[in-house]
C-alpha cells in the first residue's frame, strides 16, 4: 500500500517535472543504467539510443526520434553486499523511470526536446557524514539515493548528425543551528538551552552533451560528455551559554563536506548491425574517479571557556580545544569502463516485434587498497544482463503510433577479496568484503506517430 | 460516475502519498571491526545503577576487574572476576570475587544484599596477604584464573568458575628486578599460552604451552613519551588485558588494552601486533576509551558483535573505586539491561 501512494506521488511529481522543469538533475543511473533496454544491453546504447532513456545515454539520440513518446517505469537494484561474511544491509535503490520525447522541426531541421526522470521510492536525496574511519560501500550506500532529473535538447543538422545537450541540477545544504541558554554542570537536568536552526538549499548545476555520427545503415559512432557534480553540506553549530554562573562558554563548529560526488565522464561508443536481425554495441566509459572527493566533514571547532574566578571546583575538569580531523585523501584512479551489448529480433511480424537482449560490463574498482586507516570499500563489478521487448505497431486507432514494454534483469558480481591493515592497532583491522547486486526492471512507452 | 470519482479521489491519494516517508538509512550493519573499540560509555538505559557504573559497594570497593565469556557466540552472559575488600577471620582482606551477568552488564552484587563469593584470597606464603589482577582464560570448559600475589603470578583452576583449586607455586616468579604483577593470558591458535605481564613501568610476554609454568618474559611494550605543557611526560603503563584472534586474512592478531597515565590523567590505551611473537605496536590514534580521564584496570569481554569493556572508576560523588562500563564500537545500540541474576 505504501508503495502504491508512494509511485503516484512519484507520477504526480514526475508530471510536474515534465511541466515546469526547465533544467533538470543527477544520479544513480551511472551505477544502474536508465530505463530497460540500456540496462538489458550492458549499457552500451550510447550510439543506438532514440527514446527517453537518451536524456541519460547520448542527448543526440532525441533528435532520431520518430515521434512522441512517453515513457514511464519501474527499477530497482538489491545488494547483498557483505563484509567478513556478514550483510551490511546497503539499501536498495529503487523508483519511478519515465519521461517524454518531444521531437519536430524548425527550418526543416529535426529537433527534440526531452526530459528524464528517475524518482527514488524512499528518498528524494540522502545526506550522510560519516567518519573517515567507519568501513562502507562507498559507490553503493549513499552515491545512488537521490533523484535524476534531466532535460535535454537535440538537433540534427545532417542526417548523419545529431547533436544534444542539457543541464542538471541538485541543491546543496547549507545551515546554521544556535545553542544558547545555562547549563549546570552540577546537574545536568538543571539546564536550560535554547536551541535555533536555519537551514536553506543552493542550486548545483552539471552539463551533459551528446553527438552520433551516422556512418552507414549499419554503423554509427557516439560521443558523450557527463560533467561532474558536487553536492555539499555547510553546517555551523555555534553554543554559548552560562556556566552554573562561573563562567561564560563559546564553542563554534563548522562542518563543511561534499556529500555526493559526480565524476565527469566521457563515452566513447558504436552501434554496428552486422546482420538484419542482429545489433551489436559497444562503449567505453572514461570516468574521472582521480577527482573524487569522500563525504567525510572538515571539521573546525574553537573553544573558549574562560577559568572562573577562584579556578575550577574540585572534580571538574574544563574540556580542552577539540583537534581537528585530520583528513585522510583517498587513493582513487580513473577508469576505463567497457560495456558490451547484443540485440536480436527474435520476432519480427506486421504488428509485432519482439527483441531479445543481453549484455556485459566490467567496472575495475577506482578505489585503491585500504590499508590505512580509510575504509571506503568497493570491489571490481562484472555485470551480465538479460531483458526482452515487445512492440505492439499501431495497436488500435487511438495509438496509431506503437505500444513498447521493455523488462531486463541484470546481476553483479563483487568478487570478495581481503583487506589487509599495515598498523595492527587499527580497530577496524583486516577484513573481507564482496556480495552480489541484483536488478530489474520494466518500462512501457507510448510513441504517436 | 467511475471516472468522476476517481478524479475526486486522485488528488487525495496523491496528497497521502507524499505524505510517505523514507525509512532510515542502512548501510552499516554488522561492520568488520577488531574488537578494541573506540569505546563508548554506557547510557541510563542500558544499566540498572547510576551509569556507566555496574557495581558499586562502598565496603567492597570493587576494582581492577577481570573478564570472561561465559556462553561465546550464544549470548551476552559474562563473568567478572574483581578485587574487593572483604572481612575475612575479622580482618580486611583484599580478595578476588565472582560475580555474573546475562546480559553484560547487570552483574550480581549490584542489588544491596547480594555478595559475591570469594574466589581466590591469599592463603599461601608466596602470595602474602593480598591477591589482584585477576585473568580468567577458558580452557578445555573450565576456567582458569590467573591472579597476582607477592611472589609472582599466580593460577587457579575451576570446573565452574565458582570454586577454584590453586597451583601450589607461582607459575611466574618474581625476581630482585621484577616484581611481576597484573597477569593477563591470551591462547594462541597454536594451543600455547601468552602470559603478559606489567613490572617497572613496561609490558612483558612470556609462552607456555602447558599454561601453568612459564620461563622469564621478555619486554613487549616500553613507555614512550608525550609531549604535555609542561613538556615531554613519559606514559605510564599498566593493567594489560590481552585478547588474540585470526583475521580475515589470516593472521594471528594480539591486542593489549592497558592503562596509560600521563601526569595524574588516565586512559585505556592500545597496544598491538601480528604474529606470534615481536614487540607491540602503540596505538598512533591516542586511548581507545577516555570518559573521564580517571578509567584504569581495563577488562573486555568480545561477545560477537560488540566487545563490552569494564574498567576501574571513582564516582564523582564517592572516593572509592567503583566498576564502570562501556562498550564499542560506539555505534553500538544494546538493549534493554536484564535484572540482576540470583546466583553469582
Amino acid at each position: 500500500m505504501r508503495r502504491a501512494l508512494s509511485s503516484a506521488c512519484s507520477v504526480g511529481l514526475a508530471l510536474a517535472v515534465a511541466l515546469f522543469a526547465r533544467r533538470a538533475s543527477a544520479n544513480p543511473m551511472d551505477a544502474f543504467g536508465f530505463g530497460s533496454r540500456g540496462p538489458a544491453m550492458g549499457n552500451a546504447v550510447s550510439a543506438d539510443v532514440v527514446d527517453v532513456s537518451a536524456g541519460y545515454y547520448n542527448p543526440a539520440g532525441l533528435a532520431r526520434a520518430p515521434g512522441i513518446e512517453l515513457s514511464v517505469g519501474y527499477f530497482r537494484t538489491s545488494h547483498f553486499l557483505s563484509m567478513n561474511g556478514k550483510d551490511n544491509e546497503v539499501d536498495p535503490v529503487g523508483g519511478l523511470v519515465g519521461g517524454i520525447v518531444l521531437p519536430g522541426k524548425i527550418l526543416g531541421i529535426p529537433v527534440a526536446f526531452g526530459v528524464a526522470v528517475h524518482l527514488p521510492d524512499d528518498r528524494i536525496s540522502r545526506v550522510r557524514a560519516l567518519r573517515q574511519e567507519q568501513p562502507r560501500w562507498e559507490l553503493y550506500d549513499n552515491r545512488n539515493q537521490r533523484l535524476f532529473l534531466a532535460a535535454n535538447l537535440a538537433i540534427s543538422p545532417w542526417p548523419w548528425l545529431q547533436l544534444g545537450g542539457g543541464i542538471s541540477f541538485m541543491s546543496s545544504t547549507a545551515g546554521r543551528l544556535d545553542i544558547t541558554g545555562s547549563a549546570n554542570i552540577f546537574n545536568a537536568t538543571q539546564s536550560q538551552l535554547r536551541h535555533e536552526v536555519d537551514a536553506y538549499l543552493t542550486a548545483v548545476r552539471y552539463p551533459q552533451v551528446g553527438a552520433r555520427v551516422e556512418l552507414s545503415k549499419r554503423a554509427a559512432l557516439a560521443l558523450v560528455y557527463r560533467g561532474e557534480f558536487r553536492l555539499e553540506l555547510d553546517l555551523h553549530a555555534r553554543l554559548q551559554g552560562d556556566l552554573s554562573q562561573l563562567t561564560t562558554a563559546y564553542y563554534a563548529l563548522a562542518a563543511y563536506s561534499i556529500n555526493a560526488f559526480l565524476p565527469q565522464q566521457v563515452v566513447f561508443g558504436g552501434s554496428f548491425l552486422p546482420h538484419d536481425r542482429v545489433r551489436v554495441n559497444a562503449d567505453l566509459t572514461w570516468v574521472n574517479w582521480g577527482a573524487y572527493i569522500p563525504p567525510v566533514a572538515t571539521l573546525t571547532a574553537a573553544l573558549d571557556i574562560p577559568p572562573p574566578q577562584g579556578g575550577w571546583p574540585p572534580g571538574i575538569t574544563p574540556p580542552s580545544q577539540p583537534t581537528p580531523t585530520a583528513i585522510v585523501l583517498p587513493r582513487f584512479s580513473d577508469r576505463l569502463v567497457p560495456h558490451v551489448g547484443v540485440e536480436v529480433k527474435a520476432l519480427d511480424l506486421p504488428h509485432w516485434e519482439v527483441d531479445v537482449r543481453g549484455g556485459w560490463e566490467w567496472a575495475r574498482t577506482p578505489i585503491g587498497s585500504q590499508t590505512g586507516i580509510t575504509n571506503y570499500i568497493d570491489r571490481d563489478r562484472h555485470t551480465f544482463s538479460l531483458g526482452a521487448g515487445i512492440r505492439l505497431i499501431a495497436p488500435g486507432k487511438f495509438l496509431p503510433g506503437d505500444l513498447r514494454l521493455d523488462f531486463h534483469t541484470s546481476f553483479s558480481w563483487l568478487p570478495t577479496s581481503v583487506t589487509t591493515k599495515a598498523d595492527p592497532t587499527d580497530v577496524v583491522g583486516d577484513y573481507s568484503a564482496g556480495g552480489t547486486l541484483w536488478s530489474g526492471g520494466v518500462n512501457l512507452a507510448v510513441g504517436f506517430r | 460516475m467511475s471516472a468522476r470519482l476517481v478524479l475526486r479521489l486522485a488528488p487525495l491519494v496523491l496528497v497521502a502519498a507524499c505524505a510517505t516517508l523514507g525509512g532510515d538509512g542502512k548501510g552499516d550493519v554488522d561492520l568488520p571491526n577488531a574488537g578494541v573499540g573506540p569505546f563508548r560509555k554506557l547510557g541510563s538505559s542500558e544499566c540498572l545503577g547510576t551509569a556507566p557504573f555496574l557495581l558499586d559497594d562502598a565496603q567492597a570497593h570493587y576494582r581492577d576487574p577481570g573478564a570472561i565469556a561465559l556462553t561465546p557466540g550464544a549470548g551476552p552472559a559474562v563473568a567478572l572476576y574483581l578485587v574487593a575488600d572483604r572481612d575475612v577471620g575479622g580482618q580486611s582482606r583484599q580478595v578476588i570475587v565472582r560475580s555474573r551477568a546475562t546480559d553484560a552488564r547487570s552483574f550480581f552484587g549490584g542489588r544491596g544484599g547480594q555478595l559475591p563469593p570469594i574466589a581466590v584470597q591469599a592463603d599461601a606464603p608466596w602470595e602474602g596477604t593480598a591477591v589482584s589482577g585477576p585473568a580468567p582464560l577458558a580452557v578445555d570448559g573450565g576456567i582458569w584464573l590467573y591472579y597476582a600475589g607477592d611472589g609472582g603470578i599466580g593460577l587457579a583452576r575451576s570446573s565452574d568458575g565458582i570454586v577454584f583449586t590453586k597451583v601450589a607455586q607461582p607459575v611466574l616468579a618474581s625476581d630482585a628486578s621484577h616484581a611481576w604483577h597484573a597477569p593477563t593470558v591470551a591462547r594462541f591458535p597454536d594451543g600455547r599460552y601468552h602470559l603478559v605481564v606489567a613490572a617497572n613501568g613496561s609490558l612483558f610476554e612470556s609462552v607456555s604451552t602447558s599454561g601453568d609454568a612459564f620461563p622469564a618474559p621478555v619486554e613487549i611494550l616500553a613507555p614512550t613519551a608525550f609531549s604535555t605543557d609542561a613538556g615531554p611526560v613519559v606514559e605510564g603503563i599498566d593493567d594489560p588485558v590481552a585478547l588474540v584472534r585470526v583475521t580475515a586474512a589470516g593472521r594471528t592478531h594480539l591486542r593489549v588494552l592497558y592503562t596509560q597515565t600521563i601526569d595524574t590523567k588516565s586512559a585505556i590505551a592500545l597496544a598491538a601486533r601480528y604474529g606470534d611473537d615481536g614487540p607491540l605496536v602503540h596505538s598512533s590514534t591516542g586511548p581507545v576509551y577516555s570518559a573521564t580521564e580517571t578509567q584504569r584496570s581495563p577488562a573486555v569481554a568480545e561477545l560477537g558483535d560488540y566487545t563490552m569493556l569494564y574498567v576501574s572508576d571513582v564516582r564523582r560523588s564517592t572516593s572509592y573505586p567503583s566498576i564502570a562500563g562501556a562498550v564499542g564500537p560506539a555505534l553500538t545500540v544494546l538493549p534493554a539491561p536484564d535484572d540482576y541474576p540470583k546466583s553469582p
